[in-house]
């Protein structure tokens, strides 16, 4: 009996918890959903932030000037015999790989 | 004076430890692209870390519980089931990098590419591992691990501007790139605050059979040891801001990463960043397969112990057995090293407050810690930073790989 007075005494949760009934199209109230504003701040930052065909270029650019600084300090050090042979080519590899892959990305985003 | 050798040990441990392919790699990308203004980054997880370990030492020396034993038996197994599985696959993830490091390393040295060196390492990790006790894996690890140290001479030998280091050690808005700025802020404090560190630390503590006794070397080791490694990490950021980031060098590849020892310090500087990069890997590889099998062991109530026979530990032994060969292959596939490596650490921050809350709660727990509980002051400072990293992490990461700026 206990049991079930202490249930009948619990708030009713129906009202305040379950999802309230789905605004109608066209009803003045449904562009300002609760959901709206934060769907809106998620898109924007989403869009905002999602890199445009200028920053890729820019980035790319930015790549492109890394990889060429790569081989000029990793060709400035073996001259000087900082760096041996051996590593000096897996880097011009790396380094050759990469600016024609740079090279490849640049001409699709300029089609 | 055994106190004392231990705290030395300790310290030394601590320093020699601290660099791994982790913290390397995400200090030596954000010197490169965004100078000094990381550093903060750096100082927030070392203290953070310097927090973790030193509670988990505490929990060791005064329960004689490790972490996981503690955990389990606190909140039954069905909730440490998830911190488990967390600390388990991040953790996997980390294992593979660090082969992968060390595997870089001999790449670097020979010019075979890493994937073939990487089941020969995942073997010899394996090899140490069985043949030897924790001692000579803990202590052998850390004491070769110094060699990292030549990234503190190469920084002092580059000038770097201690004033502009200290001024940074406040956060600072990003200046650009905003998307990259916070995603590499995260890796390095998921690089320092890896929870295998800590779990690795309070198995060793009962390995070691630490007691109340123990609780002022404890303090030493993490407030001292990992304030050292942090500076070995600062010290590296700083080499990379000063070598790449004025020429407009970025990292993308491990194999850009050796030029900025090599340009302070010519040939020597070369030589020693592959050992660097071969030692604190394979060390840190050592750390985390053990760490698993003690996790796992632990939590699941097996017979654990890497000063006994593997045979007598046989369900332990076989665990970091699967994990060190698995790791090994993920690493023969060919995926990127470098890449596995900044991603691994970014999620270690994501998971943070599911494997540090739990600790918190411990160790605010009387019946472990008796009057031994935690401060205010380190609950306030794990939460902050553990919390604040997951917030980062959970922006950061999708708009990073969206390629956002």
């Amino acid at each position: 009996m206990n049991v079930r007075k202490e249930r009948s005494d619990r708030p009713k949760l129906t009202s305040r918890w379950l999802p309230r009934p789905r605004l109608r199209l066209g009803s003045p109230r449904s562009s300002r959903s609760p959901r709206s504003p934060h769907l809106l701040v998620i898109l924007a930052l989403i869009t905002g932030c999602h890199s445009s065909s200028e920053k890729k270029q820019e980035k790319l650019r930015q790549e492109r000037a890394s990889w060429q600084a790569t081989a000029q300090l990793t060709d400035e050090l073996s001259e000087r015999g900082a760096v041996p042979a051996v590593y000096r080519r897996q880097v011009m590899e790396k380094s050759s790989e990469n600016l024609e892959k740079i090279r490849r990305q640049e001409q699709q985003l300029s089609q | 004076m055994s106190k004392l050798l231990e705290i030395a040990l300790g310290l030394v441990t601590g320093i020699g430890g601290f660099l791994e392919a982790g913290s390397l790699a995400t200090s030596a990308q954000a010197g490169a692209s965004f100078g000094l203004q990381l550093v903060w980054a750096i100082a927030l997880g070392t203290i953070c870390l310097a927090f973790l370990v030193e509670m988990a030492g505490r929990l060791a020396a005064v329960s004689k519980h490790t972490l996981p034993d503690a955990m389990r038996e606190r909140f039954g197994i069905r909730f440490f089931a998830v911190p488990l599985v967390v600390v388990v696959l991040v953790s996997f993830l980390v294992l593979a990098s660090e082969i992968g490091g060390v595997s870089l390393a001999l790449q670097l040295a020979t010019g075979i590419s890493f994937r073939w060196w990487a089941p020969a390492v995942a073997l010899a990790v394996w090899l140490l591992l069985w043949a030897h006790k924790f001692g000579l894996v803990e202590k052998g690890a850390g004491l070769l691990g110094l060699v990292t140290l030549v990234f503190v001479v190469a920084a002092l030998k580059l000038h770097t501007p201690l004033g502009q280091v200290a001024a940074n050690l406040v956060p600072s808005q990003p200046k650009e790139e905003p998307a990259k700025y916070w995603f590499t802020a995260v890796s390095i404090i998921g690089a320092s605050v890896s929870p295998y560190l800590f779990y690795f630390y309070s198995a060793g503590a009962i390995e070691d059979e630490w007691d109340e006794g123990y609780l002022g070397v404890n303090r030493l080791i993490a407030g001292l040891g990992m304030g050292f490694g942090g500076i070995v990490a600062i010290a590296v950021l700083a080499c990379a801001a000063l070598v790449f980031h004025t020429r407009g060098l970025q990292v993308d590849q491990y194999e850009q990463i050796p030029l900025l020892l090599a340009q302070p310090l010519g040939r020597w500087g070369f030589i020693l960043f592959v050992a660097s990069l071969g030692i604190a890997c394979f060390g840190a590889a050592l750390e985390i397969a053990l760490s698993i099998a003690y996790l796992v062991a632990q939590g699941f109530g097996w017979k654990w112990g890497e000063n006994i026979k593997p045979g007598q530990a046989a369900r332990f032994s076989l665990t970091y057995t699967v994990a060190a060969l698995l790791a090994g292959l993920v690493i023969f596939t060919g995926i990127d090293p470098l890449k596995l490596t900044i991603f691994s650490m970014a999620l270690t921050a994501l998971s943070l407050p599911i494997t540090v809350v739990p600790l918190l709660i411990i160790m605010n727990d009387r019946e472990y810690l008796g009057d031994n509980v935690n401060h205010w002051i380190a609950n306030a400072a794990v939460l902050f930073v553990s919390v604040l990293a997951c917030i980062v992490a959970v922006v950061a990461i999708p708009l990073q790989l969206m390629g956002g700026s």
